[in-house]
């Protein structure tokens, strides 16, 4: 590989200067008594170069000579320490130290092999975004031409594309075109909350609570809203009553669904905090549980795929990263990023979901053949039609 | 896999600073040749891979390869090429690597070019330059990684900051980091003096190009960073004492007190121990000044806690080096010989004068830039310490030096002839009190200390013009026979000559913008005329106008003088849609006299349709200071090719072991 082609030349470079006096041992070299007498000559040439320019009287002249060459004196009668040879041995075994030392330091620092991607190598994956980006726009036109001021529907599906594109803040802006509208629904109000959330970087501001407290009035069991609603209370310092209003609706629950495993991680920080040991599942629950399965997967998204559109949507939306988010401080995590790619697919973000599965094939990457995980992996590739 | 091989060349790089670090001081001590000529071929060695890295590091700026998190973070694709390749070193990583480039390249220069200096001070010189590559090497590696890499990489990256994209900024800290790691080999030759025990009138010598090289970019870097501050910030103003500027200077006049005092040291073998404690202070202070600025230490002290793997590592670094050197010092050297005696009236006391107020100027600087720091960390106060604190404070130490720099140049060594003096200086007095008293006329009620920092300017340069004059014999003597003389003196005398006048220069611009500056700030309409230092500005109103990545807001000037026609300025207000930010671009009309200086900005409310707000400031002078910078550095530039710096007569070791003094020149 060219990689470690290079590394290898590099270190035998490095090597080779090291070891650049072994075979220039002759290279010129100044002992002290010479170069500093050489230094006093010179500076005696010159007080007799300023005497004869008439800037020195010849008093002062001789004065400055008599005292550099006392010094000379003093410099002449010091003993250099005298040089001697030897010591090849122990360079040429430090020289071959310096890449095996570089390399194990290397190996622990970087990630070797990692391909270069220069921005102008990318553009394929530019065209994609430039094809949403332009679909986006043309959707925007169009609901802008309609004179009833455009559907709900495309309004949504146009907010929802800007939040893929990162652009929360268009997305609230979208949001906010069908908010006031008779048909909203408990769920595009809370999927603008979280436009909104995205946008002001986690921070819950006074409207959106107002979104929120709307969205809740339409369906008090929203999970969502109940959620950010809670985080809300979190951000004014109302621990209790977000704690109180997480387990609440946990409570209504008899059937695990997939967004209780947030619930139920955020209510664990909070009890944390309180030096109270975390709840299970069970706890939470009680026997209705069918199935002990943090985090959405394929069933979930069936499961979910049978509520509203958009209630799930938001919701799926939220967990998925929510999940994603956990993975960043977890990142070994292996069954939590089959799940999030699981996930990925389930929303037709097939690019996420293939980053996530890689990840899940790397750290899988040490497990036993028969690890049926590691089949599950190489298959839902394949079927992402990646070798 | 390029970012990869920039990491692996900085492991490398590592690994040879430890031999670097090690080998050398044991040959200078037990007399191995092998093991001191290790400290040469290492210190090419930590050169080459330290360029390799930083090579590296700039190919994924220029090809935006954002699989590398220092790219993201600091650079897009839409900039222009200029200013990817100057985001190589716009972040904290990018600028450590610089730093250990130029660190890197000074050891190769004594490597290299070092061949007059005794081999036992070379070995121990480079060897104190690889610790400092070995603490930086470690503190970049684990705490600051330039080449950190990010997959999935993100399709562009963050930074668009429009203001920083200015010429001026993308180069001035390479210039200023050359001048402040320039020190580093300073600091290393005396910590190798301190070791070896040994500081003599060739040891000053030895380290006095080095000193000017690192002296002359730091000068640079300064200028170029004050030029930039004046026409892109849009204040009008040069310089704010602002830390950031503060941390740059200080270091530049403790290094000049350091040039001085190397010459008193050389020439009369004085001042040895204060020598070797101003190279260990200036170089403690550029890196005090680089670490400051980098850790965030200076917004606020809780900027510093952000961090704290990276704060407690350069507390240790700073810790070690300054603490360690200076320990080092207190032990070795009360051991120094004293130098030659000398009157308090000489050369010799001319320059303690200046080694004493530019260390005094120092500490108060130092005092007025950590002064509000530790308030805060006691008592949680945030004050600011500002323009009024160091122009009552600094300022007025300044003057007395720009006395003594008149006058010392005709001081000669060990005692001088103050009636002689004084008669040689009579009719400078004359003249300068003249020129103070038609300053006063032209400026009544003009403030007291400006107009004597303008008379003590003209005295200094004066002084110097007639320092020079009379060493060439000018008017004297026929023309050619002085023209001999100026071709016959050692080029670091023509390069004192223009330092000082620069520096005289300099003093005019100074005065002349900060004390006679007009500053007109209004609302203004179409038609709107602003009379102000004898122009009438007329604005006519502002026009859209698009630029390669933003919009800007051009209003137009109508610039006469009695009626004449002068210019027409246009500056500018731009917006960056993308960064969403908003930069000012002044416009100016550059002349010795003065510059006229305006720029516009919207009303606060922009209610008013029309009315926008227009400032116009008039600086008499104010180009004289960059016209001075750059004597000064031509000044350095010329002292630094004087040929007696190169005097040393390397020989082959094998051949003649026999001491020999070169012919004089």
């Amino acid at each position: 590989m060219i990689f470690w082609a290079v590394t290898i030349a590099l270190s035998a470079m490095a090597v080779l200067l090291v070891l650049m006096p072994l075979w220039r041992g002759g290279a010129s070299t100044t002992n002290r008594k010479d170069g500093a007498l050489a230094i006093f000559a010179d500076q005696v040439a010159e007080v007799d170069r300023e005497a004869k320019a008439g800037l020195l009287t010849d008093q002062e002249a001789e004065a400055a000579k008599v005292e550099i060459k006392r010094r000379m004196l003093v410099a002449s009668r010091t003993e250099d320490d005298a040089l001697r040879g030897g010591g090849r041995a122990v360079l040429i075994a430090g020289a071959f130290c310096v890449p095996f030392a570089a390399v194990g330091l290397y190996a622990y620092l970087g990630s070797p092999g990692t391909p270069s991607q220069p921005f102008a190598e990318r553009s394929a994956e530019r065209d994609g975004l430039a094809r949403e980006v332009a679909l986006v726009r043309e959707l925007r036109e169009r609901l802008l031409a309609q004179p009833d001021g455009g559907e709900t529907k495309g309004w949504v599906l146009l907010a929802r594309a800007y939040m893929r594109l990162d652009q929360p803040g268009d997305a609230a802006l979208a949001f906010a075109r069908v908010a006031d509208r008779e048909d909203v629904s408990s769920g595009i109000l809370t999927q603008y909350a979280e436009a909104l959330i995205t946008a002001e970087q986690g921070v819950v501001t006074n409207r959106t609570v107002l979104i929120l407290e709307r969205a809740l009035g339409l369906d008090p069991d929203n999970p969502a809203g109940t959620y950010y609603y809670a985080q809300w209370l979190l951000q004014e310092g109302r621990e209790e009553e977000a704690e109180a209003r997480l387990a609440q609706r946990i409570a209504k629950e008899s059937v695990t669904q997939p967004w209780i495993p947030f619930f139920l991680n955020a209510l664990n920080g909070l009890r944390a905090d309180r030096g109270v040991p975390p709840l299970e599942l069970e706890d939470v629950l009680g026997a209705a549980v069918s199935e002990d399965r943090p985090g959405p997967d394929a069933a979930d998204m069936a499961a979910a795929a049978e509520m509203s559109e958009e209630d799930r949507a938001a919701m799926i939306r939220g967990m998925v990263d929510g999940l994603a988010a956990r993975l960043n401080d977890t990142p070994e995590d292996v069954d939590g990023w089959i799940r999030l790619a699981q996930a990925r697919f389930v929303l037709q973000e097939e690019d996420a979901a293939r980053e996530a599965f890689l990840r899940a094939r790397e750290l899988l990457a040490a497990a036993p053949e028969d690890d049926p995980r590691k089949q599950a992996v190489v298959r839902a590739l394949q079927q992402l039609g990646f070798e | 896999m390029i970012p990869e091989i920039g990491q692996i060349a900085l492991a490398l790089a590592l690994c040879v600073a430890v031999l670097q670090s090690t080998l050398p001081l044991v040959g200078a001590s037990r007399g191995n040749l092998l093991f001191m000529h290790v400290g040469q071929s290492t210190a090419i060695g930590q050169f080459v891979l330290c360029a390799i890295a930083f090579a590296s590091l700039m190919w994924a700026f220029v090809v935006s390869d954002f699989t590398v998190l220092n790219v993201v973070q600091n650079s897009n694709s839409l900039k222009p090429m200029i200013y990817k390749v100057s985001a190589t070193w716009g972040s904290h990583e990018g600028s450590l690597l610089l730093w250990t480039l130029i660190l890197a390249l000074f050891g190769a220069g004594v490597a290299v070019f070092g061949a007059n200096i005794p081999i036992t001070l070379r070995a121990r010189t480079l060897a104190v330059q690889g610790w400092i590559s070995l603490g930086f090497l470690s503190f970049m590696l684990l705490t600051s990684n330039p080449f950190e890499r990010m997959i999935p990489p993100p399709l562009d990256g963050n930074d668009l900051n429009p203001l920083l994209q200015d010429i001026g900024l993308a180069l001035h800290p390479p210039l200023l980091y050359v001048g402040y790691v320039g020190f580093s080999i300073v600091f290393s030759f005396a910590v190798a003096a301190l070791i070896e025990g040994r500081v003599d009138a060739a040891w000053a010598r030895w380290v006095r190009p080095w000193t000017l090289a690192a002296w002359i970019a730091l000068t640079g870097g300064i200028a170029l960073g004050s030029w930039w501050a004046y026409y892109e910030l849009g204040w009008g103003g040069w310089w704010f004492w602002d830390p950031v500027e503060n941390v740059s200077f200080m270091p530049w006049l403790l290094g000049t007190a350091l040039l001085h005092s190397a010459i008193v040291t050389e020439k009369r073998g004085a001042f040895k121990s204060w020598t070797i404690l101003l190279a260990i202070l200036t170089f403690s202070l550029s890196l005090f000044g680089t670490f400051i600025v980098r850790s965030g230490l200076l917004t606020s002290v809780h900027a510093f806690a952000v961090d704290p793997e990276r704060g407690i590592y350069i507390l240790i670094l700073l810790g070690l080096s300054i603490g360690g050197s200076l320990a080092l010092y207190a032990w070795r050297a009360p051991a120094m010989e004293g130098g030659g005696l000398f009157q308090p009236v000489s050369r010799e006391g001319g320059l303690l004068m200046n080694n004493l107020l530019l260390a005094v100027g120092t500490g108060t600087i130092l005092f007025g830039t950590l002064y509000p720091l530790f308030l805060e960390a006691m008592t949680g106060a945030k004050i600011s310490v500002g323009p009024p604190f160091f122009n009552l404070s600094f300022v007025p130490l300044m003057l007395p030096l720009l006395f003594v720099m008149g006058t010392g140049p005709f001081l000669s060594w060990k005692r001088a002839d103050l009636s002689a003096l004084v008669q040689k200086l009579r009719w400078l007095m004359v003249l300068t009190a003249v020129a103070a008293l038609g300053i006063w006329y032209l400026q009544t009620n003009g403030p007291v200390l400006a107009v004597l920092a303008f008379l003590l300017g003209g005295w200094l340069l004066i002084a110097t013009a007639m320092e020079w004059a009379q060493r060439v014999k000018l008017f004297s003597a026929p023309f050619a026979e002085s023209w001999r003389r100026a071709k016959g003196l050692p080029r670091a005398t023509h390069g004192m000559t223009l330092a000082h006048l620069g520096l005289a220069i300099c003093v005019f611009g100074f005065v002349g913008s900060s004390a006679w500056k007009e500053d007109v700030v209004t609302f203004a309409s179409t038609g709107t005329i602003v009379e102000i230092a004898g122009f009438d500005v007329r604005f006519d109103g502002v026009q859209r106008v698009q630029g390669p990545n933003y919009v800007a807001a051009r209003a137009s000037l109508h610039v006469t003088r009695n009626g004449a026609f002068v210019t027409v300025l246009y500056p500018e207000r731009r917006t960056y849609p993308v960064a969403r930010q908003a930069t000012t671009e002044s416009a100016i009309r550059h002349t010795l006299a003065g510059d006229l200086y305006a720029s516009v900005a919207e009303p606060a409310a922009e209610t008013g349709g029309d009315v926008w707000t227009l400032r116009i400031i008039y600086e008499p002078l104010v180009n004289f200071i960059w016209i001075g910078a750059a004597f000064l550095v031509l000044g350095g530039c010329m002292s630094l090719s004087d040929r007696r710096l190169r005097v040393g007569a390397p020989r082959r070791s094998r051949t003649n072991p026999a001491p020999q003094a070169t012919p004089a020149e």
